[in-house]
């Protein structure tokens, strides 16, 4: 569905067109064998990776992607969030299928909410995508997350699709799932998406009574981490005509977990659940005038409950229950123009958000958001100029009296790219502003209603080379090399206000990021191996830049200096074996980085086993964290040591 | 060979993630016992971070050991330490979040007992404040309750119920007064408990919202902070008559921490219109006739940025006043002489409170 950027990865022979060829979604295969180097900043884990690496969620693939740390509280349960390149959670957009997934109470989305059993593909766009059909929302962050399902395929005269996995392991880990798809008419596609997952989530770890080698530790088992979800998607796709289609997507997601609190000395006995409920309906609307001109259409509406309950507060009731419900109304038109060497589309956003949160926030927020972008793109010979122009507007409906009305501001990007056979090279600059969250604006006693954006600017030099071999084997190294520099301007931080008991939110302080990722990559068919290796390396220094703070130049807070990862798979006829590591630095838990405040590097090795019999049924067996390290993304938060996973994949069409 | 050179490439790749690591920082020695000229600095750490630290400053050599307690015992203290004080050879330290009291050896720094406070769900009683009379501690619990610990024994033995979240505890004319914080509500509670310490008797006397901070003055009357609710209530100071439990003073000055010693009360205070704060000292009984800036040089007032809690050390005539910094990093702990004179200053880990001599 969001096949804006797809093209980008799709070999054309017609090397002119190949950044901007739309096709319909059905269409679009799998895998494909790239030709060239990716002129644009973008990382893309492929179906391969996904399938082929042993973890279970979106948020733990996004560790295959340079630049991107992941934060992750620990277990299945526990939240998984990105943030990119030193820049917050925040400041990266996630898209589901080519939508904008929002959350405008704190603006974090829970990648751990994604499972990959239905995920074709995962990629990250730094700054932004190049295509032209894009909702202005992909435009109005820092970066951008993709998220794309799997789309039915049909060989000539197939019409049912079925595809069944069925997983268990480790801490009464069970996760069964399908996908059901129904080719009903020439026309329309339905495929139905069940995915469940529950844990007892009981995992041991050791337990270290301070920093240094000799304390003592326990032995321990994680309390209150239990995780069961669902998933339900109806996926709609009609073809009405060559020039026009249409995709509805119908989304439920169910989840009940237990909240571990930090693993507190002395003292674990949390009693926090969180129930989160999320539906939405999204479609999208292509059609195609001629040649030149392309309409799209993004529309959502979607609601999210969110229910937290403490059942160990010292409080007056003994417990505390917060209830917290957003809606969101949502709907993007683009139009494009395709030339030979100049395109041009407008896009604009307009969303209708509402927060009911009576027990935290209780002016009732309601935000009215408009963002329009003009897109301008340039090609002459091997040189690319793709720019925009981004108006950002938003106003606040709430009860409070004295506060602006309205926020409205422009943010340019523009990108120059060179690209010839094997080689790419670019450089973007992007300027933009994350707008404050109904609970940084208006959480009881702590929000600030007249907060200023979080802003960021970017610079970015990306190189890339690509080189095929296609001789009676094939070969393909591929490597591309990113240099950044991002500053973050009006952060976004609570601070002590008043007195010494009142915190509240206030722009504060600026973050410096200088950085490299860079990424190798090998593939080869060689005597009937199949062999693909993929590793990455980012280096950040991402730094306090405010001149007065007593932490200037230290290393901003869960920020590694180096961090990277290895993806290793060797295939040979039905049997393959997949090796995953991913390394992490040392990071600091606070602005001062002094051994108190030091969480440890660390190294997470996993490795898998799989066979297919006859192309439909595989079965494999998988090793999570190898080596059974104990490690903390989140201090006090220990993720799982060694755990077992075996998983049954079943695929059947049929007419 | 133009294969090989892939090879060699992607070989080259694995070493690169594989290889980068970074050496580690210089683990601390274990500490020497602490000479009696030595501060033991309470600190609370940060909320979930398990970092409560007690910090040894030696006052001869000039110098901290930071996580003092941590080095000695090979544990951390455990989850916001919220209250330490010394009875006997002994100091005992409320470690609110890790719900427990730990006693310690004040000549060593040696652990004797972690004394678990659980209630009968064997939820965190959360023990906050403590003081100490006549061969006994006795600990204002988050849960309502003030439990009774034996000196020598280390034993729980007696509990009683008070108000809410009590984030304060005195002893004057052999009562016990309780400030009733009611802090993790959205109304606050706004009592003192009083409890005879013979019968464990509880009456009730009602101050205002929010009180926190009780201290006995030396008059044998208790002074109470209240906080307020942090929006159109200020803070204040009252006192009480500690035999007829009367409120005979309210001092409306915007405290958020306050000492006493000598006849003087130490206090900080914030100024809602001006947003900003200030160290100052009174009579305790005349505070709003005689109040005067504590600090005396500027300079060094200014050198506090987050001014945080006071403590007195009446054998070496010395008042301590903490600075919180951003409440993330290192603290400091200022020590001035009883006329507001810097005499040496040295940083601690996060969020310094209480400070006592060895």
């Amino acid at each position: 569905m969001f096949f804006g950027y797809l093209p980008a990865v799709l070999f054309s022979q017609n090397e002119d067109t190949l950044r901007h060829i739309e096709l319909p979604a059905i269409t679009i295969v799998d895998s494909v064998i790239r030709q060239r180097p990716l002129e644009q900043s973008n990382t893309t884990i492929d179906k391969i990776i996904i399938e082929k690496q042993p973890a279970s969620s979106v948020g733990d693939v996004a560790k295959f992607i340079p630049g991107v740390n992941v934060k992750d509280y620990g277990g299945l349960g526990g939240l998984k969030t990105v943030s990119v390149r030193g820049l917050g959670t925040t400041h990266t957009a996630i898209i589901y299928d080519g939508i904008a997934v929002s959350d405008y109470m704190n603006g974090q989305i829970d990648l751990s909410k994604y499972s990959t059993g239905n995920i074709k593909e995962v990629s990250m766009s730094n700054g932004q995508d190049f295509s032209l059909l894009q909702p202005a929302k992909a435009l109005s962050s820092s970066n951008i997350f993709i998220i794309q399902t799997n789309n039915p395929k049909f060989e000539t005269r197939e019409k049912v699709s079925v595809s069944a996995y069925c997983s268990y392991g480790s801490f009464n880990y069970f996760n069964p799932g399908f996908a059901l798809a129904w080719q009903m008419t020439k026309k329309l596609i339905t495929k139905l998406d069940f995915d469940l997952i529950n844990t007892a989530g009981n995992y041991p770890y050791v337990l270290h009574y301070g920093n240094n080698a000799n304390d003592s530790t326990s032995k321990e088992t994680r309390q209150n981490a239990d995780l069961f979800s669902t998933r339900i998607e109806l996926n709609n796709y009609f073809t009405f005509s060559p020039k026009t289609d249409l995709k509805v997507k119908m989304y439920y997601f169910y989840s009940n977990r237990g909240l571990p609190s930090a693993t507190i000395y002395y003292y674990q006995n949390s009693g926090q659940r969180l129930w989160d409920k999320n539906a939405f309906i999204q479609s999208v609307l292509t059609h195609r005038f001629d040649e030149r001109f392309t309409y799209r259409n993004h529309t959502k509406i979607s609601t999210n409950f969110t229910h937290y309950l403490d059942t160990k507060v010292l409080n007056a009731n003994g417990f505390q229950s917060d209830i917290y419900q957003q809606q969101e109304a949502y709907i993007n038109n683009v139009i494009a123009y395709s030339g030979k060497k100049i395109k041009l589309s407008l896009t604009n956003d307009l969303a209708y958000n509402t927060l009911d949160a009576t027990s935290n926030i209780s002016t009732l927020p309601k935000r009215f958001s408009s963002l329009t972008a003009m897109v301008v793109d340039y090609s002459f010979r091997n040189l690319t100029l793709n720019t925009n122009l981004l108006h950002s507007y938003y106003s606040d409906n709430t009860t409070y009296a004295n506060i602006e009305k309205y926020k409205s501001s422009f943010h340019p990007f523009a990108s120059l790219s060179y690209g010839v056979k094997n080689f790419a090279v670019s450089v973007f600059f992007k300027d933009v502003l994350r707008n404050p969250t109904f609970n940084e604006l208006y959480y009881n006693r702590i929000g600030t209603p007249n907060l200023k954006p979080e802003r960021t600017r970017q610079y970015n030099l990306h190189t890339a080379y690509l080189k095929n071999i296609e001789t009676r084997q094939f070969f393909q190294l591929n490597a591309s090399l990113d240099v950044y520099y991002n500053q973050v301007f009006d952060k976004i931080v609570a601070m002590p206000q008043r007195n010494l008991f009142i915190w509240s939110m206030v722009n504060y302080g600026r973050v410096l990021v200088q950085g490299i990722d860079a990424l190798l990559g090998f593939r080869t068919n060689i005597y009937g191996f199949d062999v693909r290796l993929q590793g990455t390396y980012s280096y950040q220094y991402a730094v306090d830049d405010e001149k007065n703070s007593i932490t200037y130049q230290q290393q901003i807070p869960y920020t590694p200096r180096s961090s990277g990862s290895l993806f290793a798979l060797l295939s040979y006829k039905s049997y393959s074996i997949s090796y995953t590591l991913s390394f992490v630095g040392r990071r600091y838990v606070f602005n001062e980085n002094i051994s108190a405040n030091r969480l440890n590097p660390y190294n997470e090795h996993s490795i898998s086993l799989q066979k297919t019999f006859k192309e439909k049924l595989a079965l494999s067996l998988s090793v999570i964290n190898l080596f059974d390290a104990q490690y903390e993304v989140v201090r006090n938060y220990p993720m799982p040591m060694r755990q077992f996973r075996i998983k049954v994949n079943y695929n059947f069409n049929s007419k | 060979m133009r294969h090989k050179q892939f090879m060699v490439a992607a070989l080259a790749l694995s070493c690169i993630t594989i290889t980068a690591c970074e050496p580690d920082e210089p683990e601390e020695q274990k500490p020497t016992a602490p000479s009696q000229n030595s501060l033991y600095v309470l600190c609370e750490g940060n909320w979930g971070q398990n970092n409560s630290a007690i910090d040894l400053f030696s006052i001869d050599n000039n110098g901290v050991t930071k996580d003092f307690f941590n080095l000695t015992n090979g544990f951390g203290l455990g989850d916001t330490g919220n209250d330490m004080i010394a009875y006997g050879s002994k100091v005992y330290v409320a470690v609110k979040i890790s719900g427990v009291v730990t006693v310690f050896n004040r000549q060593d720094g040696k652990q004797i007992k972690r004394i678990v406070m659980r209630d009968y769900q064997d939820a965190n009683k959360m023990p906050s404040r403590l003081c100490s009379s006549n061969g006994k501690v006795y600990v204002a619990c988050f849960d309502g309750t003030v439990v009774e610990i034996d000196t020598s024994s280390l034993n729980i033995e007696r509990q009683v119920n008070v108000g809410r979240n009590p984030d304060g505890i005195t002893l004057a004319n052999n009562k016990l007064f309780v400030s009733n914080s009611g802090g993790l509500d959205v109304v606050f509670d706004s009592t003192i408990s009083v409890i005879s310490l013979p019968d464990f008797a509880v009456s009730t006397i009602n101050v205002g919202l929010n009180p926190t901070i009780a201290r006995t003055l030396p008059d044998g009357n208790v002074m109470v902070m209240l906080n307020g609710n942090y929006y159109d209530i200020n803070p204040s100071l009252v006192t009480i008559d500690s035999h007829t439990n009367d409120i005979i003073r309210r001092d409306n000055v915007g405290a958020s921490s306050f000492a006493i010693f000598g006849n003087s009360v130490v206090y900080l205070y914030y100024n809602y219109l001006t947003s900003s704060s200030s160290v100052k000292v009174a009579p305790y009984n005349n505070i709003s006739a005689g109040s005067a800036d504590f600090i005396k040089q500027s300079a060094v007032f200014n050198s506090v940025t987050t001014p945080y809690c006071f403590s007195v050390n009446t054998s070496r005539h010395e008042i301590y006043l903490t600075d919180a910094k951003d409440y993330q990093s290192s603290g400091e702990v200022l020590c001035f002489d009883y006329n507001g004179n810097l005499k040496y200053r040295f940083q601690t880990s996060n969020n310094p409170t209480i400070v006592l001599q060895r």
